[in-house]
């Protein structure tokens, strides 16, 4: 009994990378682009972030429960997870789906790391992958055209029709294009995710550095492969890489904490996004990018740190 | 010489898709061994970066040459490869003692920082599993060297990967039956559904 009362005291003390104001602002604002996607598709959207929200809270109380554990102030931080997971996801996938993805997400992911703030991969991420492995087609098939309302087999990703003109980006940026249920609407991505940077909820190094590094490995790799990279850009656009930059990779958890660490996250990401856009069969990157940096972010900071004491 | 595509493919097959530790959870028990301590990691995989490239191509040669004969045409002339096991033992425990006096003898100081982490290469799973793949699935000398070469960079890389996430996890709270190797098993997966689902 006295090693249960420690932990939970534990968890209270040493959760250094968590800040339940920003958790609780975070939330709100992935409430509200989840409103926005709702407002493309249909309230479908809705109910299934609603069900992803439910399902993170079943089981982060099961686990306390069992741990008999007091979660006090940590169970704002079980509203992020599944918010972020159901904006990565198509508009069209079935709703058990999501039971399965965040389950697996939050339980491997999270809970069983300790918890809130002690998670090395990001659980939305673990869910995603999860799910992108048990049901690839569903996941990578269920998008739908935002203006005919048409089922559609794919995101048009890497579509040789995106070449710079202003009609193009204008569709891009109010969801005129069918994508992820938080990428669709380009505006309200840029929006959101500036009131994050402002706010300090997030750290602008990492997007910054995802997104002038993406642009620049598309220019040189463009060189070599033109027939893979196209548009530098547009390729900025496409995708999920504009949502995962802002809301998934500024993570202050699964990611590094030191400037350095964070700028070679940053390139990494970007590098790991590219190559996999380009040359691999897989049609989006991002997600296997940052989980890949998630895993490589301890390693990052730790290395690093030693090099400055020394 | 190898072509520079082929080479390409043969190292993110290597290293990452095929990852020996990743899919064929060779050399689990030294994930058990290194406590923790990136260093160990890393010196284990020095180690075994020496190592198994020149087991690797010895054992390659002795397979081809001693166990199993064919003349030009194609005929079996001698078929022992039934000993392919024993013999890769006694090839892996002579290099490995070998390359430990010779270490000893010419780079002191690489032996005294590698300390017990090369001898202990003997018992590792990893060094018998990746001959083992390499007869199967290489065809010449120099792929084999090649193969065994990014095969010991991708354990040693995902090796120290598992390290430095153990180590930021040392003081979380994590339930009690979770501790150590379910954990770490639970790491490994996660790391290998990445790459699984890359290359589905």
């Amino acid at each position: 009994m006295n090693t249960i009362e420690t932990n939970s005291q534990e968890i209270k003390q040493e959760t250094p990378r968590v800040n339940h104001k920003n958790l609780i602002i975070m939330s709100i604002l992935l409430t509200v682009l989840l409103l926005v996607g709702a407002f493309v598709y249909t309230f479908y959207v809705l109910l299934m972030g609603a069900v992803a929200i439910v399902t993170a809270l079943v089981i982060e109380y099961l686990f306390a429960r069992v741990r008999k554990l007091d979660y006090g102030k940590d169970i704002y931080g079980a509203f992020v997870t599944p918010l972020i997971f159901t904006l990565l996801m198509p508009p069209e996938l079935p709703l058990y789906m999501v039971v399965i993805g965040v389950g697996f997400g939050v339980f491997m992911g999270k809970s069983i790391f300790g918890g809130l703030g002690h998670n090395i991969f990001n659980p939305a991420l673990v869910g995603y992958l999860f799910l992108l492995v048990t049901f690839p087609v569903q996941v990578s098939q269920s998008f739908i055209d935002p203006s005919t309302g048409e089922l559609l087999q794919s995101i048009s990703i890497s579509d040789l029709t995106f070449t710079g003109t202003i009609d193009h980006l204008l569709g891009l940026m109010l969801g005129q294009y069918a994508n992820t249920i938080g990428s669709t609407v380009m505006a309200a991505v840029w929006i959101i995710g500036a009131i994050l940077l402002f706010l300090k909820i997030a750290d602008w190094k990492i997007p910054l550095t995802i997104l002038v590094a993406s642009a620049a490995f598309t220019v040189i790799l463009g060189r070599f492969y033109p027939e893979q990279f196209h548009d530098a850009f547009f390729s900025l656009f496409l995708g999920q890489l504009m949502f995962a930059a802002f809301f998934v990779a500024t993570d202050p958890v699964s990611g590094p904490q030191t400037t350095r660490a964070k700028i070679l996250y940053g390139i990494g990401i970007a590098l790991i996004t590219v190559v996999i856009r380009g040359l691999a069969d897989a049609a989006e990157g991002v997600v296997y990018a940052i989980i890949i940096m998630n895993a490589v972010s301890p390693m990052l900071e730790k290395s690093l740190k030693e090099e400055d004491e020394s | 010489m190898i072509e520079f595509t082929s080479l390409a493919q043969l190292i993110v097959a290597t290293i990452f898709l095929n990852n020996v530790l990743l899919f064929s959870f060779l050399g689990l028990e030294s994930v058990t061994t290194v406590e923790e301590k990136p260093k160990n990691a890393l010196k284990l995989s020095i180690a075994l970066l020496f190592v198994l490239p020149l087991v690797s191509v010895i054992s390659f040669w002795i397979y081809h040459n001693v166990l199993l004969k064919v003349n030009d045409t194609g005929d079996i002339l001698r078929d022992v490869t039934y000993l392919q096991t024993f013999v890769f033992v006694i090839t892996i425990t002579v290099v490995v003692v070998i390359f430990n006096v010779l270490i000893k003898k010419v780079f002191p100081k690489l032996h005294s920082f590698l300390g017990q982490q090369s001898i202990q290469l003997v018992s590792n799973t990893v060094v018998l599993g990746v001959l083992l793949i390499n007869i199967n699935s290489v065809d010449t000398l120099a792929n084999s060297f090649y193969f065994s070469v990014f095969a010991a960079l991708g354990y040693g890389l995902v090796l120290m990967i598992l390290t430095f996430i153990e180590k930021q996890l040392i003081d979380a709270p994590i339930p009690k039956g979770f501790k150590g190797l379910p954990l770490q098993l639970i790491i490994l997966s996660i790391i290998a559904l990445i790459f699984y689902g890359l290359s589905v």
